[in-house]
């Protein structure tokens, strides 16, 4: 360390709130089961679902149940962590959800995926392993 | 509303790492400029504006705004921070403009910048994971270069826009660095040494992205009649129009592609600023460029071209130093990034220009700039039309 600096680190620990609407979401991933919300007032489908709409702040948003199936919107490879990822818009929804890629071939776009769920599931977005290729 | 005017500017030499200043002294330095370049003493700043990005965690220092007030010469006057990821120094210039047009305050200086003193490989990585959000987002973090990516494919597959017309981006920008003294990377490079670069996250490779610099810019901004009063309104940037739009970060209705926030925060400058055709009446434009494929993005959102022609515009050689409206004379993000700063550089850079004053990379007879800032997760924007000339 150079006599120019004074050196240190950082070591925490946090407790994240999921929310009522990440706990709606994450319940029922671990149940692999997408659930998103659609605003009464607008009629946007989103996921993970939402207590108000983004949008138009309504309170009338009510939960809507998704498929775990849709289409790869992008995707790209993060080269050093050697992970693919993809943005998937699921079948139903109007926003696109982020995921890894868990296929044995390349991505495409325009490709039909489903989720691929992990084996030991517990409320979390890792529940989810990602999407592979429909059919598979 | 009240005039408004860009009287100082700062900015410090960018460069890959600092070990001589602390935060405080990095800030000052550009403070120092733009007070010189104003004409004024500290003294006479009557609040003080600093503007910085996911700081705590890089730098390891919590609230680092506390350690920056006098830097800022905000001893005794308002001052508070501005947070808007890579927007934050174009906000607090924002803020700065705000409190003039409200008639509150005569002069008021923004600052941006930081050291990065953790943001070296792990660290960096660590604090853009922590910036996503801790429930949906976590363990999925790619930090810039996932969205940046997904970004790209999509807009290639949508426009017919190419990775070649992405390198040629970065050609041109990296060839306009050099020519900027305070820029961080200042060699040009060849589209050949673009195009097989290593690849970060495909389409992006390594020469599609900004670096990681360390440096501060500072304006000082003040009423038309402050400007009046001390005779400076030749030598000026005045704020002819401004707009400032944000999205949702993850969800919903988001259309990375859209550009809705840019977008309408052209519109709404332009309108401000009587700019009927854009193409025509804008001289230059300073915009913000993480990763080189951006700026054909920009372009469309920021009206110089019909939707989907960012890469037919690039091409025809108008947005070249030479062309017929530059795209960063300076080099833009591409050459030189802070973070925290980089959206104010722009500024910097737009008011160098209209003020005639940018040196190596002026372009000739610049009436109107356009400078742009953008960040967040891709979520906030700003776009700012400054004018020289008697206000």
């Amino acid at each position: 360390m150079a006599e120019e600096m004074v050196s240190g680190s950082l070591s925490m620990e946090y407790a994240w709130n999921k929310g009522k609407g990440g706990r709606l979401f994450l319940e029922n991933l671990a149940a692999k089961r997408f659930v998103g919300s659609r605003c009464g007032p607008c009629g946007v489908t989103s996921v993970p679902p939402r207590l108000f709409c983004g949008r138009c702040l309504s309170k009338t948003v009510l939960p809507v149940a998704l498929s775990d199936g849709g289409r790869v919107e992008s995707f790209t490879v993060l080269e050093a962590m050697g992970k693919a990822f993809v943005l998937v818009r699921l079948d139903g929804a109007d926003n696109l959800f982020l995921h890894r890629y868990q296929g044995a071939s390349a991505p495409e776009r325009g490709m039909r995926v489903r989720a691929v769920w992990a084996e030991s599931r517990r409320g979390e977005i890792t529940d989810l392993e990602g999407f592979a290729p429909d059919g598979n | 509303m009240i005039g408004v005017g860009i009287i100082g500017m700062g900015q410090t030499p960018h460069v890959s790492g600092r070990d001589d200043v602390d935060e405080s002294e990095l800030i000052q330095e550009s403070v120092a400029l733009a007070l010189q370049d104003a004409g004024i003493e500290a003294s006479e700043v009557e609040a003080a504006i600093f503007g910085s990005a996911i700081t705590s965690i890089q730098d390891g220092i919590e609230h680092v705004g506390k350690l920056v007030v006098e830097a800022c010469a905000g001893w005794r006057k308002p001052s508070f921070r501005t947070q808007t990821g890579g927007t934050a120094g174009a906000s607090a210039a924002l803020a700065a403009i705000y409190m003039v047009a409200s008639g509150e305050f005569d002069c008021v200086l923004a600052a941006s910048g930081t050291l990065r003193s953790g943001a070296t490989g792990a660290v960096a990585q660590k604090a853009l994971a922590m910036a996503a959000d801790p429930v949906f987002r976590r363990g999925l973090s790619g930090g810039a270069l996932l969205g940046l990516a997904q970004t790209f494919r999509e807009y290639m597959a949508r426009t017919g826009v190419t990775e070649e017309m992405a390198a040629r981006c970065a050609v041109q920008q990296r060839t306009n660095g050099a020519l900027n003294p305070n820029a961080h990377l200042r060699e040009a490079v060849t589209f050949e040494e673009v195009m097989t670069s290593r690849p970060l996250a495909p389409p992006i490779k390594l020469l599609d992205m900004c670096p990681t610099s360390v440096g501060s810019a500072a304006v000082v901004v003040a009423s038309n009649r402050w400007i009046e009063q001390r005779g400076r309104t030749v030598d000026c940037a005045w704020v002819r129009g401004f707009g400032s739009f944000s999205e949702p970060s993850i969800y919903p209705n988001r259309d990375p592609l859209d550009c809705l926030c840019v977008r309408e925060s052209a519109h709404k400058a332009y309108r401000m600023a009587g700019i009927a055709d854009p193409r025509r009446d804008i001289d230059v434009v300073e915009l913000y460029n993480a990763a080189s494929f951006q700026q054909m993005i920009w372009s469309e959102a920021l009206l110089l071209c019909a939707p989907g022609k960012g890469g037919k515009l690039l091409m025809s050689g108008a947005t070249d130093r030479e062309g017929e409206i530059p795209i960063n004379p300076s080099g833009g993000v591409l050459c030189t990034n802070n973070g925290s700063d980089a959206a104010m550089l722009r500024i910097v850079e737009a008011a160098l220009q209209v003020r005639g004053k940018a040196g190596p990379h002026q372009v000739p007879n610049v009436r109107t700039a356009v400078a742009m800032g953008w960040g967040g997760n891709q979520q906030f924007s700003s776009v700012m039309v400054l004018g020289g000339g008697l206000g």
